[in-house]
Order: structure tokens, then C-alpha cells, then sequence
């Protein structure tokens, strides 16, 4: 499987990036000590730079291989995932990145919690970051576990500690800074391994994309039957409620929403999401292409896919196994040690999240009611990070066999439930209320958990059960609708006198939210 | 939405620079998703029409729309930035003048 060329290439840019990030975090740690350095890096990061940052929390291991698998396995179809990441962080722009900066300080919930009760919505909050964060974590963490069982021959459970234990000394140690800083290397690492991939894959067919496309229908087991849409999901219901799932989920995911508080006001926050826009719609047309491409020159290829279009090691391995047919064995190991660099960025980012939702939501501001030193709120989030990791480790070793772009998508889907809605109506409407966030957002929750578990993608393919209870694949549709609806409902139906001034103090947040 | 006019809401030129984001952010938000919609749901309906040739090319149709659905994210992006900048920059000036 693997000749001495690839193991060198792929642990020199391996060994090289766990090394420069080791020592961005030493650099990091000695300037992060309170709590504002800790969770955003002390809000002095630039647009760019949080752009790139922002960019690389998509760039996972679940688009960059999953999305990839994806076109590969359903052609057409895998654009309405592509597509819906670009819409969607366009969407956050338009609608969250002014308001989000200019009323919070370090998580989500502090948004939330402006005009209403505190405590209750923190734990909801804290809830609803832990319900996402995990997920998320284990898809990486699969990801990055098969890479490496591939790529170095070491056992799955090996490759997962190595991972596990690097993201928890990046955030225990470096905070948000070095999470950041982390985050920026391997962006600008995998857009240029995309690139190159990218170019080299065209330029196997003389850079003629009528020439892709005919070859990818001709080898391909569907044939032209890839182009068209409907494989994978062929009713509407599931169509919208995948799209919304993007819209809503990425604008509940607590790791991004985290990262508009790392620059230093509303425009450099626009600036920061309109570059990640940018750099995230070339990232998806590059991986379309990609995913095509490798139809046309991996199909046939013995060691990689069979004829009947199975891939050895799984669908996730599609960019990787491309990298070595087009580019030779330096190229392969490159790709692959970037596409592992990318997942350490990542679990980086939600681990840090998870931690401050912890340590800041739920133990700072609930437990101690804000009576506590910076010093040990810092100590605390130290804590949380170690136990949050050592629990995601744990957890990925059950879900080996998944494929990441659909565990990551069931984790979008619980964002977009629980999160996404109390966020909106709580920068958009007047009338919500303590009582109405908390009932709706427990209602999203559940509903999105029983579907899920009902549905296809666990009922039958997990559980092994002959047909699903929920016919859909993904319940955000509902979840979205259910918890939108319940929040609406209770809250006009609060009548009490603190539901009046929650109302009330709406005005003023509204203009602080819009000038700062 | 506005239920209670406090001093600093009841400011004409308030109320307008908030207008002012709330349309260009709704105007662009429902395009864009509205497009995206339609693209993804019509592709269940007309299957046949996504998978044709774009222009005589092999490349497909469905997938040429979903290149210029990613080329109007980035462009109403970029539009989004500097209109909202140049708002914060107008009321800047208005207010010192």
C-alpha cells in the first residue's frame, strides 16, 4: 500500500506542521492569560486573517474528503451539499455578523442572553454548543483516524490519540490565538493542495472540461445517470430540508459564531465572513470539479476502485487516492498530510467552543452567577478543554464506519434546530421571551434528535432495522419548523410582567445591534 | 417592530440608517436562498433538462447553474461589504458635519 517515497513526503509535512503549530502554541500561551485572550484572542485578530480562520473551520476533513466521496458516489446531487455551504455563509454575513459582533463578547449565548434571563438560556445554550461540538468532533476525528490507519499504517485507535491529544494541548495551552493561528497555516496549506490538485486534475484532460465530463460518463457505473439529480434524494422534502439544514445549521454551528468576536468591530467582522465567502465558493467549485475528475481517473484503477465503482477504504478516500494517481507518490503524501493538518485545525475550533460553553456559559455565569476571578475561569476552561477532548476520543471509536460528510451534516442539522433558531428570533423579533426561547429550543432539540434517530441514516443503515419510522433523511425541515413555532407560540402567550420588559428592552438592542 | 420609542429609536436619522441595513439585508438574504431553492428543488422535477449538455458542451447543465449560484454568492458578498461600509461612512460624515 505504501512505498518508502509517500511515508517520507507525507511525515515530513506532517512531522513539519505538528511542529510549527506546537511552537505557535508556546508562542501563544504566554499571551493568553485572561479570559478575553483565552476565548478571542483578545479581539484583536485581523479581517483577513479571521477570514482565512473562518474559511478553514468549513475546509474540514468532512468537505474537502467527504464532499469529494460525495460527487463521486452521486454526482449531481453532492452540488446541493457544495452549494448549500457557499449560500449559507453568504447568509451569515447578511444576516449575523454586524449584530453578532456588535452585541456579544465571547459565545453565542451571550447574544441570547442580552434582553433575556441569563441563566436559564445559558444552559440552553451550553446545551445545544455540547449536542453540536460532539458530533462534529467524532466526524473529524473518524476522518483524520482513517487517514492516517491508510497512510502510515498506524491502527485506527493510534491515529485518534495522536489527534485527540494535539487539538487538546492547542486550546488548553494557546486559547483562541493559537486555535487561530492554527487554523490560518492550514487554510492557506489546503487551498493550495486543493489548487494544485485542482489544476492537475484538468490537466489530465487537456484542461477541457467537455473532455471530464465525457469521460466521467462513460466510466462511471451510472453513466450520464450521475448528472442527474434525484441518486441520492429524490423528493422534495428532503431537498429543502437538506438546504436548510446548511442555512440554518451554519449559522448555529457555536465555533464559527465564536469567531466573529476574535476582530476588533462590525466591519472588520463583515470583512472577515465576505473573505470566507470567497475563499469557501472557489473551495466548493474546486471540489466539484475535483469530485468528477476522479470519476474519470480512478474508476478502472485496480488498487483504488473497482470497475462497479467501490472504493477501497471507503468513499472518504477519494481525494487522496486521486492525489496519488495524478501527482505520484510526493504529491499523495502531500495531500495527505495537509488533508490531516486540516482536521487538527478543526477539531481545534470546536473543542475551544465546547470548552468556553462549559467553562464560561454554564459554570462561570450559571453555577458561580459571574462571581468568579479571571484567573479561574481561564483554569476552569483549561479543565473543560482536557475532559471534552478525552470524551471525543472516546466516542470515535464507535463511529468508525460512518461516512464523515453525513455525521458532520447530522451535527449541521442539530445546529440549525436548536441554536440557529433562538439566535435569529433573538436578534429579529421583538417579542421573544425567556419562556418562549427556552420551550422552543427544547422543543428543536428533541424533535431533531428523535427524528435523526428515526430516520433513515440511523434507524435503518446504524440500527440495522428493515425500513425507517421518519422516511426522510434529514429532519431539519421539521426540527427548524417545530422549534420555530413552539418559540413563537409560548412567547406570545407569555404574558408576565417580565415578559413585557423583555419586549420592551428590544428598541435598544436593535440600534445597538445595527450602529454599535 | 419597533413597539416603544425611547429617545435614541425616535431618531429620524436612526430609523433610517437601520432601514437602510434591513432592506439590503432581506433583499439579498431572499434572493439568494430563493435561488438556491429553486435551483435544488427544480432539479427533482427536471432531471432530464439538469443533465443535458450546457450550450453543447458535456458539461451539465445543473452542475453550470451551481457555478454561477457560487459566482452570485461571492458577488453579493462583495456587494453586501461595501455597501454597509459605505453606509457606516455616510452617517459618519453626517454626523460631524
Amino acid at each position: 500500500m505504501s512505498g518508502d517515497g509517500t511515508n517520507l513526503m507525507a511525515i515530513a509535512v506532517f512531522i513539519g506542521f505538528v511542529a510549527v503549530s506546537l511552537a505557535v502554541t508556546w508562542w501563544a500561551a504566554r499571551r493568553t492569560h485572561s479570559t478575553d485572550e483565552f476565548y478571542t484572542a483578545g479581539s484583536k485578530i485581523t479581517g483577513m486573517q479571521n477570514g482565512l480562520a473562518l474559511a478553514g473551520d468549513f475546509m474540514s476533513a468532512a468537505t474537502f474528503l467527504g464532499l469529494t466521496g460525495l460527487v463521486f458516489i452521486g454526482g449531481s446531487d453532492a452540488a446541493i451539499f457544495t452549494l448549500g455551504v457557499t449560500v449559507s455563509w453568504a447568509f451569515l454575513l447578511f444576516a449575523f455578523a454586524d449584530r453578532m459582533r456588535n452585541l456579544g463578547r465571547y459565545t453565542f449565548a451571550d447574544i441570547v442572553a442580552y434582553r433575556l434571563q441569563p441563566e436559564p438560556l445559558r444552559v440552553l445554550a451550553a446545551v445545544g454548543t455540547l449536542t453540536v461540538a460532539i458530533p462534529y468532533l467524532i466526524a473529524q476525528m473518524v476522518g483524520a483516524g482513517l487517514l492516517i490507519e491508510t497512510l502510515f499504517n498506524i491502527p485506527y485507535f493510534g491515529a485518534v490519540i495522536i489527534v485527540g491529544t494535539l487539538m487538546t494541548v492547542y486550546v488548553a495551552f494557546g486559547g483562541m490565538l493559537a486555535t487561530t493561528w492554527v487554523q490560518v497555516i492550514k487554510a492557506v496549506l489546503l487551498l493550495s493542495g486543493g489548487t494544485i490538485l485542482l489544476i492537475l486534475a484538468l490537466s489530465n484532460f487537456g484542461f477541457s472540461l467537455d473532455g471530464l465530463f465525457t469521460r466521467a460518463a462513460e466510466l462511471h457505473p451510472r453513466g450520464a445517470g450521475i448528472f442527474r439529480p434525484g441518486g441520492l434524494y429524490d423528493d422534495p422534502i428532503s431537498v429543502v430540508s437538506l438546504a436548510l439544514a446548511f442555512i440554518c445549521g451554519t449559522a448555529g454551528l457555536p465555533h464559527v459564531l465564536m469567531r466573529f468576536f476574535t476582530v476588533p468591530d462590525a466591519r472588520e467582522a463583515r470583512r472577515s465572513i465576505g473573505y470566507a465567502v470567497l475563499i469557501i465558493g472557489f473551495f466548493q467549485f474546486a471540489i466539484l470539479l475535483i469530485g468528477f475528475a476522479a470519476i474519470g481517473l480512478l474508476i478502472g484503477q485496480g488498487d483504488y476502485v473497482d470497475e462497479a465503482g467501490r472504493i477501497s477504504g471507503g468513499a472518504n478516500m477519494v481525494s487522496v487516492y486521486l492525489a496519488r494517481v495524478i501527482g505520484g507518490e510526493v504529491f499523495f503524501g502531500l495531500i495527505s498530510a495537509v488533508a490531516f493538518a486540516t482536521i487538527l485545525a478543526v477539531v481545534a475550533g470546536i473543542l475551544l467552543s465546547a470548552s468556553a460553553a462549559v467553562a464560561h456559559d454554564f459554570y462561570a455565569q450559571v453555577v458561580r452567577k459571574g462571581d468568579i476571578s479571571d484567573s479561574e475561569e481561564v483554569r476552569v476552561s483549561r479543565y473543560a478543554t482536557v475532559v471534552i477532548g478525552a470524551t471525543a476520543i472516546g466516542l470515535s471509536m464507535f463511529f468508525k464506519n460512518m461516512n464523515v460528510g453525513i455525521l458532520s451534516t447530522i451535527a449541521l442539522a442539530i445546529a440549525a434546530s436548536v441554536n440557529f433558531p433562538t439566535l435569529f428570533l433573538a436578534l429579529f423579533w421583538s417579542g421573544l421571551t425567556t419562556r418562549g426561547a427556552v420551550v422552543g429550543g427544547i422543543t428543536g432539540l428533541v424533535t431533531v434528535v428523535v427524528l435523526t434517530i428515526l430516520s433513515p441514516v440511523i434507524w435503518v443503515n446504524a440500527l440495522g432495522n428493515q425500513t425507517p419510522i421518519f422516511p426522510y433523511a434529514y429532519p431539519t425541515l421539521f426540527s427548524v419548523a417545530a422549534a420555530f413555532i413552539v418559540t413563537i407560540l409560548v412567547s406570545k402567550s407569555d404574558l408576565s410582567a417580565r415578559a413585557e420588559q423583555e419586549r420592551d428592552a428590544f428598541a435598544a438592542q436593535l440600534v445597538k445591534s445595527e450602529l454599535g | 417592530m419597533l413597539r416603544h420609542d425611547g429617545e435614541s429609536t425616535s431618531d429620524p436619522e436612526i430609523q433610517a440608517a437601520l432601514a437602510r441595513r434591513s432592506r439590503l439585508r432581506w433583499t439579498y438574504s431572499v434572493l439568494l436562498i430563493g435561488v438556491y431553492l429553486a435551483w435544488a428543488v427544480t432539479g427533482v422535477y427536471l432531471p432530464e433538462f439538469y443533465a443535458s449538455p450546457f450550450l453543447g458542451l458535456a458539461l451539465p447543465t445543473g452542475i453550470a447553474m451551481a457555478f454561477a449560484i457560487i459566482g452570485l454568492s461571492i458577488l453579493l458578498a462583495a456587494l453586501y461589504v461595501r455597501k454597509v461600509d459605505r453606509f457606516e461612512d455616510d452617517e459618519k460624515r453626517g454626523r460631524s458635519r
